[in-house]
């Protein structure tokens, strides 16, 4: 150490010994490093998932065998009543009858049989499962006609029931395939032998049944849960923290140097009041938990329009109040942030959709107090069950939301999955 | 600590026993994170240094060859690391001009130096630019020769001295500019 001369040797002998006390935090971030979290889902995120799981289920398996019962309870009430209201006489299938009784058929009478029958139908709401139900059915007796004439045929001193049907049931191309098929219901328990129903017909009313569970659920209902709006599902989002270090940043939707990522699983739930304003709009209203973001919510939704199969929907989150939390315990700066944020935001957004089809959006969203305008692109798509909608969306912002102080924080994407009852 | 207990601790350690990784930082945090202080521009960089330079050494463990010389190893892991941090900058001063430098009498130095305290001293390092800052802890504090530094700074022997005078006369002028002198 020859080459130290007296000013070298004055720093070395005073600061090659220089200590300084690290503050405690220095090692809960070292330590935070080596021995890193591993993630516990909270048991409280499960509870909505499962809670979700259950409901779906719920309303996915009840109504069908509900369905089931009210189907078979509309084939039996519907056979009682072309036979008792109407007083048609067929004749019986007995090889010591002499000459065959004709039923008086009008069209009046039959005209009663389909009126009664569709109401009864109607009044219980099953109209489209019900229709369904009249033409297999009517598509099954067709099947089993050859052996009706059979039958018919080996009683030899009868009219064919055909041909009385022919002589006395006027029917018209107007009338629809619906009528006659109940036509032929009506004349089905009288003509076919017991033994022949049981063995031929009924395991296929049960295929027919079969399929009309099968069916189902894509056929749209109202919702029972009339004027209330009830949302819950998953939602997750991306999101990117940058400490702020220098003024010359840039924002870029790809993973900077000395920055940390999250993807963060959260849940949804909101329960809200649907107002319909009158023929065209409606009101949608609900304070809603997004996993750390409370928001009230509103949108106007026109009704779909006939035979186009499209509508248009406009949602606006208004003037909301939003109270942003994020706790982050750790960056790969080794710095915790928690972040609070109320924002007044206005976000007005337009999509069009199809039914069952792809919802393709966009979205322009304003903080006020802040600069910067949000758009993004959205895209959902809307599957509607039975009893309520599934709708998987992906959201893409163009712009992100995004707040200098003390970090950077906007969400490039946000996707998820939506259960609207 | 004796030298058994430093073998077994430095062996817990590379097992990632957490208790003796603690033990191990509270035995050197103080005199490491006064490296830092020395070779960082601000305290926000050296917490980043230091905490970066215990994780490598934790990480490093299992490569020191001789438990005996732990502790400066360890600086040594820390210079680096602080090197590192700062390399974008260093390399600007790596083209630096040639020309003599004109010497102050050390004397003058040491008087003015010897009124301020120790973290008085630190603060004025600190105020030096990254390249000057880092060779002159190197040479005057820590005691490496213009070739090492030059080796691990990858620079020449002649720029090093150069940079380390130049660091000289800054520290002369800022501290007039200052009004210590």
């Amino acid at each position: 150490m020859e080459h130290f001369d007296q000013f070298e040797d004055f720093w070395r002998e005073e600061l090659e010994s220089f200590e300084s006390e690290p503050d405690s935090k220095e090692w809960e971030a070292i330590r935070n490093r080596l021995h890193p979290k591993r993630r516990v889902i909270p048991i409280w995120w499960l509870i909505p998932l499962a809670a979700t799981l259950v409901g779906v289920g719920i309303f996915r398996y009840l109504p069908s065998q509900t369905s089931d019962a009210d189907n078979s309870v509309a084939v039996e009430k519907k056979e009682n009543t072309t036979q008792d209201k109407n007083s048609i006489t067929l004749p019986k299938i007995d090889n010591t009858t002499a000459t065959a009784t004709k039923p008086n058929l009008t069209d009046n009478n039959f005209s009663g049989i389909e009126k009664q029958t569709l109401d009864g139908d109607a009044k219980r709401g099953k109209k489209n499962t019900y229709k369904n139900n009249k033409l297999n059915i009517g598509e099954v007796i067709a099947e089993n006609l050859p052996k009706k004439e059979e039958i018919i045929k080996n009683n030899d001193n009868r009219q064919p029931i055909q041909e009385v049907q022919n002589q006395n049931i006027p029917i018209t191309n107007s009338q629809s395939s619906t009528r006659e098929a109940v036509a032929t219901v009506h004349e089905l328990p009288t003509i076919l032998p017991q033994l022949a129903i049981e063995k031929e017909i009924i395991p296929n009313l049960e295929k027919v049944n079969t399929w009309a569970k099968i069916t189902e659920p894509i056929v749209k209902k109202e919702s029972k849960l009339k004027g209330i709006y009830v949302s819950a599902g998953t939602s997750m989002n991306f999101r990117n923290i940058t400490p702020v270090k220098t003024d010359d940043f840039t924002m870029t939707a790809v993973q900077l140097p000395n920055t940390t990522s999250y993807n963060r699983l959260g849940w949804q739930a909101a329960i809200g009041y649907k107002l319909p304003i009158n023929k065209h709009l409606s009101w949608r209203s609900s304070p809603q938990y997004q996993g750390f973001m409370a928001k009230l919510d509103y949108r106007l939704k026109l009704p779909e329009i006939e035979n186009v199969e499209t509508s248009g929907e406009v949602t606006s989150s208004g003037l909301s109040l939003k109270y942003e939390k994020i706790d982050l315990k750790q960056t790969d700066k080794n710095e915790a942030y928690i972040y609070h944020n109320f924002s007044l935001n206005n976000e007005l957004g337009w999509t069009i959709n199809s039914k069952n089809a792809l919802f393709l959006g966009c979205a322009v969203g304003k903080l006020l107090g802040d600069k910067n305008i949000t758009t993004a692109l959205n895209s959902t798509y809307s599957y509607k069950l039975r009893h309520f909608n599934i709708e998987p969306y992906f959201q893409y912002h163009l712009k992100y939301y995004a707040s200098k102080e003390p970090i950077y924080n906007f969400q490039p994407y946000a996707f998820g999955v939506n259960f609207v009852f | 600590m004796s030298q058994t207990n430093i073998h077994e601790l430095i062996a817990r350690c590379i097992k990632n026993d957490e208790q003796a990784q603690f033990a191990l930082y509270n035995m050197h945090k103080a005199k490491l994170k006064g490296l830092c202080r020395r070779y960082a521009r601000s305290d926000e960089d050296a917490e980043d240094i230091f905490q970066e330079a215990f994780v490598q050494v934790f990480r490093s463990l299992p490569t020191l060859q001789n438990p005996n010389t732990l502790s400066a190893w360890m600086r040594q892991i820390f210079v680096r690391t602080a090197i590192n941090y700062y390399n974008k900058h260093l390399k600007n001063y790596e083209y630096v001009s040639e020309e003599p430098l004109r010497y102050e009498s050390n004397s003058e130095h040491q008087l003015i130096l010897s009124e301020l305290s120790r973290e008085e001293l630190v603060r004025v390092i600190n105020k030096l630019p990254d390249g000057y800052r880092v060779i002159f802890n190197m040479y005057a504090i820590d005691g490496f020769a213009h070739a090492e530094i030059a080796a691990q700074l990858g620079i020449t022997e002649s720029t090093s001295k150069s940079q380390y005078s130049r660091a000289k006369e800054w520290l002369r002028k800022k501290l007039v500019e200052e009004g210590v002198v």
